[in-house]
């Protein structure tokens, strides 16, 4: 029990305003919002730990990564959300990873083409963002195109991003977390590493 | 005694993280109905349900909720619902649409333009725009799944083959993203183009049909037609009798048995700043 740390201090409006920060975040794909409740379950950061305890209940499975299967962590979700861990990819409703170890989707449940809600949702730590490649989005929340870049994202994920996103409406709904920031990238979002022509 | 017998927003925090995690995934599909766990709330189906518990799962402190009921903020519908945000969640309320940063409405866009940032959340009776059609879930599921959406179309067609136009006056079906179909609930098909585009992000709830579903800002939404046929919106010939707006969507109002009949604005804010406009 000594990993037992603080959660939300006002549990309802600290849920109600996270969730607003990651509704609207997955609503204008690739803009960075601030997301800081002043609490963490360390190695997960702030920002991740509030979309966390937004989000996962005892609904809900949540697959830890290597690196941050951690007692602290694990300890922390099953005490103040009651979520199930699991070490299955394809049973986890969220998927907590870094972001070197974003490597397989595929790995995950997808849902089917009747259903396809039923995928798996990630949770990506990552360093840093406006650092690495610039990436142009478009798709729906985004009036024209939007630039995005993720410190140390390789050519892989991106690839990864671009064969998510064709095979909408089926995929995976992504959320990237700096230690006090936000941003989402939904199925919906094409994803290129050069600037594509819109006019048509 | 309210505050204190029922939690912030009426809706339990579990309820809501489900509400919550169904409204994230909906945003993410664009027009697809996410199917979710509707609870009983203290007013009957029918009456706003569905858009009510969205509005709980995403109202907080900081909000301002105007509710509106066939565009208008004093009619029953509109003044229970804001009275019940009131009370269980101490909202800011206004009737005026660009100071509102969650709109609930039951039947109309507003005729202002709503901006970046506010949320539209749409009471939603029947979600599913090919339920007449085919009346069994698995089917309209696997429909929507293949798009087979040939169907709507002839429906639109044997309007025009009887009537020589598109009879269809609200509920008119859309296309969001270019991939689902989707109900737009009862707005007349006058709103729809204001669907397209929107700066703001529109949540639909259905709550005797438990469904959730959403279209992002700045999504592509185009209502059905035919190259010979194309879309078009209502008109009246005369402006509104009380602030003679000429591009509102008007209510007909009968004001004596002998016949007589008045246009005036369904949108009641609207009118109201014509009317101050006039004044000035």
């Amino acid at each position: 029990m000594n990993h037992i740390t603080a959660s939300f201090s006002d549990p309802v409006h600290s849920a109600q305003q996270s969730f607003r920060t990651l509704l609207t975040a997955i609503a204008e794909p690739g803009t960075i919002h601030g997301l800081d409740q002043g609490m963490q379950f360390a190695p997960l950061g702030a920002s991740l730990t509030a979309a966390t305890l937004t989000l996962c209940d005892n609904t809900t499975s949540v697959y830890l990564s290597h690196a941050l299967n951690q007692e602290s962590v694990r300890a922390n979700l099953v005490f103040h959300c009651g979520c199930t861990l699991v070490a299955e990819p394809y049973l986890a409703d969220f998927a907590l990873l870094t972001l070197a170890e974003f490597t397989n989707m595929r790995e995950f449940k997808i849902g089917d083409e009747a259903q396809p809600q039923l995928n798996c949702t990630f949770f990506v730590q990552v360093d840093t963002f406006g650092q690495g490649t610039h990436l142009h989005l478009q798709g729906p929340g985004i009036q024209t195109t939007r630039q995005l870049a993720i410190a140390k994202l390789t050519d892989a994920q991106v690839a990864m991003l671009q064969v998510n996103h064709q095979q909408f409406p089926l995929g995976y709904d992504t959320f990237f977390f700096s230690k006090t920031q936000v941003c989402a990238l939904a199925r919906s979002t094409q994803v290129d590493k050069e600037a594509v022509c819109t006019s048509q | 005694m309210t505050d204190q017998a029922y939690n912030y927003a009426y809706l339990d925090e579990q309820t809501k993280r489900m509400l919550r995690r169904s409204i994230l995934k909906a945003v993410a599909i664009p027009g697809f109905q996410i199917p979710f766990a509707s609870r009983e709330m203290p007013m009957p189906y029918g009456w706003g349900t569905g858009g009510m518990q969205v509005t709980c799962a995403v109202i907080g402190k900081q909000d301002t909720l105007k509710v509106i009921d066939q565009g208008a903020d004093d009619t029953t519908n509109a003044v229970s619902i804001r009275k019940f945000f009131q009370t269980l969640a101490q909202a800011k309320t206004t009737e005026v649409t660009s100071e509102a940063s969650i709109i609930q409405t039951r039947h109309r866009i507003p005729e202002s333009p709503l901006q970046a940032g506010q949320i539209l959340v749409y009471q939603v009776p029947i979600p599913e725009p090919l339920r007449f059609i085919e009346p069994r879930e698995t089917e309209t599921r696997l429909m929507h799944a293949l798009q087979e959406y040939g169907v709507m179309h002839v429906k639109l067609y044997e309007d025009i083959a009887r009537y020589g136009h598109i009879a269809t006056a609200y509920a008119y079906p859309v296309k969001v993203n270019a991939h689902y179909i989707m109900d737009p609930s009862p707005i007349p098909k006058f709103d729809n183009p204001k669907m397209h585009q929107s700066p703001a992000l529109q949540l639909f709830g259905a709550g005797r049909e438990k469904r959730i579903y959403a279209i992002p800002p700045y999504t592509q939404v185009s209502s059905l037609d035919f190259e010979d046929h194309p879309f078009e919106v209502q008109s009246w010939d005369e402006p509104c009798a009380i602030c003679g707006a000429q591009d509102s969507f008007l209510d007909e109002v009968v004001l004596d048995d002998r016949g007589t009949r008045q246009f005036i604005c369904s949108d009641t804010d609207y009118c109201r700043q014509q009317q101050e406009a006039n004044r000035d």
